[in-house]
């Protein structure tokens, strides 16, 4: 018993005079400080940023003229959406749509209602109307929408959930208006949160261990 | 069978070489337990003042979490996200005092051990005054007591404030 103590007390001293020790100290306390931020980072990774994009006007009538853009989600996978227009007496529609409803209405006119999306307003959360769940979302003459989309939702209780899939971003433009200038930033769910764990677990076993160690040495130290 | 035994008898154990413990070996147990001790119970005073303020803390981070959601930082689904998150944080925080500070008692038992020893070490050095070595074996006596009331009733507490 006191042998194994020994060794042990010995093996401390010895680490603690390497270079190693430092090393290690330094390296996790890099990762503590590394973790939180690559998790903000890599939360959400941009996959689109398409500022003043065109839609032209009947684009609602004909699928093939509207703007369109797809995405494969995994489970629990998000999809952050940021869309604007701004144009005078022009009614613009964002959808988004599974697989099979697009390919079913492709060549003919676009749903007017897709998969459930939480839309947010950036007012008091406590307050009911900080989020609604909609099915499509529509702006006429100016408007935003900070966009949050896991798969599907329900409208009663403003939820969504995750459904992995292949999806599309349709956005077209009632027949009676004009052409539309859209602004759209598509943002997917990133390995952040996993890569924070990561770091942040390894982090804190190395600098646990470095007190560990330090703990040891004190202890036969002093009580020489 | 009775050469074993006597083998046994010459074999120094712990108790009989506990009569022959000098002032220097004494010493080493008391530093040893004390340095033991406060390492053990910092880690049971940082446990509990964590989980004592689990609360408050939580209650800051969901005030941070309205104010980047006013700020539209994200969004209300990422909002109720991070507020489970902290919830689940502080009830966290709440809990690891039951294993950390178990663990810890353990080790502070060991510590009281090694100071007791100390002093029983103290109390039968013959080189040292009659006043003194009773004053030691008061002391271990205490450290004991205490140690052993704390050890098998859960309601018995000394506490300094």
């Amino acid at each position: 018993m006191t042998d194994g103590l020994d060794k042990i007390i010995n093996w401390v001293d010895d680490f603690l005079k390497k270079r190693l020790s430092l090393i290690l100290l330094l390296a996790g306390i890099i990762l503590l400080i590394l973790g939180p931020i690559l998790g903000v980072a890599l939360k959400a990774v941009p996959v689109a940023y398409l500022p003043n994009q065109v839609v032209p006007a009947a684009s609602q009538g004909n699928m093939n003229d509207a703007f369109r853009y797809p995405i494969i989600l995994l489970k629990d996978q998000k999809l952050t959406i940021e869309f604007s227009a701004n144009d005078d007496n022009t009614d613009v529609e964002l959808v988004i749509l599974g697989k099979g409803a697009y390919e079913n209405a492709f060549g003919g006119a676009p749903p007017a209602t897709g998969e459930y999306f939480l839309a947010s307003h950036f007012m008091d959360p406590g307050l009911g109307g900080a989020r609604e769940a909609l099915q499509s979302a529509d702006i006429n003459q100016d408007g935003y929408f900070y966009i949050e989309f896991l798969g599907d939702g329900d409208g009663g209780s403003d939820r969504i959930w995750s459904v992995p899939g292949t999806y599309y971003i349709v956005v077209s433009v009632d027949a009676g208006g004009l052409d539309a200038t859209i602004s759209i930033t598509i943002k997917i769910g990133g390995p952040g949160e996993l890569l924070q764990a990561i770091f942040v677990i390894s982090g804190s076993i190395m600098v646990g261990f470095f007190l560990c160690a330090v703990a040891i040495y004190l202890f036969d130290r002093w009580g020489r | 069978m009775a050469e074993k035994k006597k083998e046994y008898a010459k074999k120094d154990g712990f108790f009989e070489k506990l009569p022959q413990m000098d002032k220097e070996k004494a010493t080493r147990y008391v530093v040893k337990g004390l340095v033991a001790a406060v390492i053990f119970a910092t880690i049971m005073m940082v446990s509990g003042a964590i989980a004592l303020n689990a609360t408050a803390w939580s209650n800051l981070f969901n005030q941070y979490n309205s104010e980047g959601f006013l700020a539209g930082l994200y969004g209300y689904h990422e909002y109720l996200e991070i507020g489970r998150q902290i919830t689940l944080i502080r009830l966290g925080m709440q809990s690891q005092q039951i294993y950390v500070v178990n663990i810890a008692r353990i080790g502070a038992n060991i510590a009281l051990v090694f100071i007791a020893i100390g002093f029983i070490g103290f109390a039968i050095n013959e080189k040292l005054d009659s006043r003194t070595r009773w004053t030691c074996l008061i002391i271990a006596g205490i450290i004991l007591i205490v140690m052993l009331f704390g050890t098998f009733f859960t309601q018995f507490n000394i506490n300094f404030s």
